[in-house]
């Protein structure tokens, strides 16, 4: 249940495969969940789990999710739900440490000159476009 | 049926371990205890237990947060694996789930 150490801005890797009390791979009667919890037990964040390879695999969900500005160092619980008459659910644990940031990498960057300053703009994980100027 | 223990991670000396579980019923439904789960841990050999204080805290149905705090106050160590055990009972149905954990 342990799925490691990760830094602000990193994207966390969530699966899940959906099967019956007996084992067996099957579609869900909905969309299943992750939910997360801070250490408080807190819950931080629902996440609806998209239907992975669906014609190669049955009851395969999952999806990187972006640790962003919900989440500071400590550690997190993920508690997926999903259904197949009844409810089933299981859990994983992981702690953010130190590092990174809630923007995420940069993706992209370009630089320009002007007669007055150079520009550094930049574009990150979670979208945002940011420049920067020097001389200020 | 042999079980083995989950592990949910290393956690620094001086720190709180932190995970949920899920307690469910023979359908592995998620299912709440007839009463809140209680939790035990023990030494590196696994012989003897400990006193730290194991909290337990219901978050939804079936689903319960422990946590504990690693201090050398509780005896904890550098070093250490741990095991720690969370027992309840459901329908009178006695349980048990165990979880390892290392001390760094």
């Amino acid at each position: 249940m342990w799925i490691g150490q990760f830094q602000l801005g990193d994207f966390l890797s969530l699966r899940l495969q959906c099967e019956t009390s007996a084992g067996v791979p099957t579609v869900p009667d909905d969309t299943p969940t992750a939910k997360i919890y801070d250490a408080t037990g807190t819950l931080i964040e629902t996440i609806n789990l998209p239907v992975l390879e669906p014609n190669r695999s049955t009851g395969w969900f999952g999806k990187a999710h972006r640790l962003g500005s919900s989440y500071s160092t400590g550690r997190y619980a993920i508690r997926y739900t999903f259904a197949i008459t009844s409810t089933f659910g299981k859990v994983e644990c992981f702690e953010i440490v130190d590092g990174g940031s809630t923007t995420g990498a940069v993706i992209g960057m370009t630089y320009y000159e002007r007669p007055h300053a150079r520009f550094v703009v930049y574009a990150t994980d979670d979208g945002s476009i940011t420049a920067g100027k020097n001389p200020r | 049926m042999q079980q083995t223990a989950s592990y949910v991670g290393p956690v620094k000396l001086g720190n709180t371990l932190y995970f949920v579980i899920v307690t469910t019923n023979t359908s592995d439904v998620p299912t709440d205890g007839d009463s809140t789960p209680t939790g035990t841990v023990y030494d590196a050999t696994v012989a003897n237990a400990m006193a730290a204080t194991v909290t337990i805290t219901k978050i939804a149905t079936g689903t319960y947060s422990v946590a504990v705090d690693v201090t050398t106050g509780n005896n904890f160590a550098a070093g250490e694996g741990h095991t720690l055990a969370v027992a309840y009972a459901i329908s009178s149905s006695n349980r048990k789930q165990a979880f390892r954990f290392t001390v760094t």
